[in-house]
């Protein structure tokens, strides 16, 4: 009996440890992806052909990119480059690596092409310098990209050579690779396999995907999106959509810190009870005890003790699995890559496994002290009376 | 003196059970205490064991006065000095048999700072043999006869070698022979001058054993 109560504490304190350390990471880590890509995201305002909206909201094109190929007429750069109020501008153009032998990845991912002597938006990723430009045959690398270990590769049937790799941004970078924009566009335009595209939109020479750019400070932001629209093209401003999605994650992880409350609620419960039956079901064993010499200091070394394995094991428990649960979710958020997601520097996690440990041992230690004071009212005396002992 | 009781008096509730009892015990004595059920023998050995506080005397264990002692002195006094046989065994069903016979070695460290945990594991079968018990060492009490568990309650009551031995009715449910077996090994250690024995009784031939008897 004592054996089954003990066990379920541990699984509740298990569980709740769990929740919440698996909850510290997920939030931890989308605050630090959002804050990360605030920080070296770069541009204000991405611009993008109206019909990628269509199937894309702006969390999406902000935080992972345009993954689909859409395109615009590349005259739309020196059009909006012009605007007043705009301070400077970065293209794009998106292509892709075909799951054929043509490249060294094994899976599709994006190329993005970028005119790297104009971009504020790569470099400051990158490991190396990129302001000179990036030659013919040379790529920058993401993070999660695979093939490209000795340093050369091959893409759309071309060989390459790789001149820096991108730190970890908790976005869709980390999945891409990087190259020339013309050098792109001519590549694309000779691989047959997306000969549709260039049938629907015209020569990839005088396309563009995505335009970046930033306001001047002090103009009034809505009047330049105005005139940007104007040009026919949809225009994501990042503040708007960092908001929105801070906003909706926090909502999510609000509902989910309650019902983790409700859960430490429950273990402190379950401790209160257990610690008390720890002394109240064993009464005559600890006047027993304290027939044969113990002293009130010795029971509640014992009671103590065996207080602190039962709370410990439970926390030993609940971190490890927690952290399991964490890699779980982490490879699926990472997979449906929703949210810029970065995860939390070890001390970090650390910091806050001990923490919430930290909480539940301060429950423990509040659900002891009751059964401690029991222990004070235990009379030696009365182990005459009682008959047998459990 | 290992053991003095002067004048001492116990009220339980509103009733007097115990008026005025005098004893006294030393190294190598046994005393019998006899009475009919119901008149105070097990509160008298109870106060002398220092589980009970008299209401009034004195009573003094290993030459000291203990009326003044503060309790963590008298738990002491008990772990060290006293080894209790009580009417109702009082065995810890979660522990087998051995486990119960060591379970005064837990609060009373510098009696058996000495041995590792194997040593007192094989001093705890040895007793346990010595009572006839070789055989039910790792039993757990609810295993056990009525007659097994008092001897394993002797054991555990001898285990550290107590000065003072108390026994509350120690022959109770036991046959003849173990009986013996048990008295037995209660006044050895009284013969070889290392413990006084004090018992309760109602059993006319057991008290006579005893070098004094108390009639209450
Ligand atoms: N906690 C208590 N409160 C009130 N009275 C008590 C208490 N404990 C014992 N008594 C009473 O004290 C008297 C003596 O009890 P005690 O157990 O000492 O008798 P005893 O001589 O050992 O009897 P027995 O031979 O049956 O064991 C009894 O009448 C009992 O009812
Ligand atoms: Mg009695």
């Amino acid at each position: 009996m004592h054996r089954i109560q003990t066990i379920a504490v541990i699984l509740t304190t298990a569980v709740s440890i769990t929740a919440f350390v698996a909850l510290l990471l997920l939030y931890g880590g989308m605050q630090r992806g959002v804050a990360l890509a605030k920080e070296r995201g770069g541009a204000q305002v991405l611009v993008v052909p109206r019909q990628a909206t269509e199937y894309l909201t702006d969390a999406d094109l902000l935080f992972t990119g345009v993954a689909a190929p859409v395109y615009m007429d590349s005259g739309m750069v020196e059009q909006i480059a012009n605007i007043k109020g705009v301070k400077r501008v970065a293209a794009q153009f998106y292509g892709q690596t075909l799951a054929e032998s043509c490249c060294s990845t094994s899976n599709e991912i994006r190329i993005i092409g970028i005119d790297a002597s104009h971009d504020w938006l790569i470099g400051p990723f990158a490991s190396y310098p990129i302001d000179q430009g990036l030659g013919t045959d040379e790529v920058l690398i993401g993070r999660n990209v695979s093939g490209f270990e000795s340093g050369s590769g091959s893409l759309l049937g071309h060989k390459v050579r790789v001149v820096a790799n991108l730190e970890p941004s908790g976005t869709d970078l980390d999945n891409a690779v990087f190259m020339n924009i013309d050098r792109l566009r001519e590549l694309v335009a000779g691989t047959a396999q997306l000969q549709h595209f260039w049938d629907t939109y015209g020569s990839p020479q005088k396309l563009v995907s995505a335009i970046l750019l930033d306001y001047e400070e002090g103009q009034e932001p809505y009047i330049i999106k105005n005139k940007i629209e104007a040009q026919g093209v949809r225009v994501v401003e990042r503040s708007q959509a960092v908001a929105d999605s801070t906003r909706q994650l926090q909502v999510v992880f609000a509902v989910m810190l309650v019902a983790g409350s409700i859960l430490a609620l429950a273990s402190l419960l379950q401790f209160i009870a257990r610690f008390y039956s720890l002394v109240w079901e064993r009464k005559s064993e600890m006047a027993l005890y304290r027939a044969l010499g113990a002293t009130r200091k010795n029971l509640k070394v014992v009671i103590g003790g065996e207080a602190l394995i039962i709370t410990g094991t439970g926390a030993l428990c609940g971190v490890i699995i927690g952290l399991l649960l964490f890699q779980v979710m982490f490879s699926f958020t990472q997979s449906a890559s929703a949210f810029p997601f970065t995860a939390l520097p070890p001390w970090t996690v650390a910091g806050g496994v001990i923490a919430i440990c930290l909480v539940f041992f301060c429950f423990a230690a509040c659900a002891i002290v009751m059964p401690l004071r029991q222990v004070n009212r235990l009379d030696p005396a009365t182990v005459m009376q009682q008959v047998d002992i459990g | 003196m290992l053991l003095r009781m002067r004048d001492v008096s116990k009220n339980l509730g509103p009733e007097r059970i115990l008026q005025g009892i005098s004893c006294a015990l030393d190294r190598g004595q046994s005393l019998a205490i006899v009475a009919p059920s119901g008149v105070g023998k097990s509160t008298l050995l109870s106060i002398a064991g220092l589980l009970l506080v008299p209401s009034a005397g004195d009573v003094v264990i290993d030459d000291r006065e203990t009326a003044c002692q503060d309790d963590n002195e008298r738990s002491h006094l008990r772990a060290t000095k006293i080894g209790f046989l009580f009417q109702h065994t009082q065995l810890i069903g979660s522990l087998r048999a051995i486990e119960n016979v060591i379970v005064p070695a837990r609060f009373a460290p510098t009696a058996t700072q000495k041995l590792s945990k194997i040593e007192i594991a094989e001093r705890a079968k040895k007793s346990l043999t010595a009572l006839g018990l070789e055989d039910r060492l790792y039993h757990y009490p609810h295993q056990l006869s009525v007659g097994q568990k008092r001897r394993v309650a002797t054991a555990r009551a001898l285990f550290l070698c107590p000065a003072l031995i108390i026994a509350d009715e120690p022959t109770n449910d036991l046959d003849d022979a173990n009986a013996h077996t048990v008295v037995e090994a209660l006044f050895r250690r009284v013969r070889s001058g290392d413990a006084g024995l004090l018992f309760a009784t109602h059993e006319k031939r057991l008290a006579k054993q005893a070098d004094t008897i108390l009639y209450l």
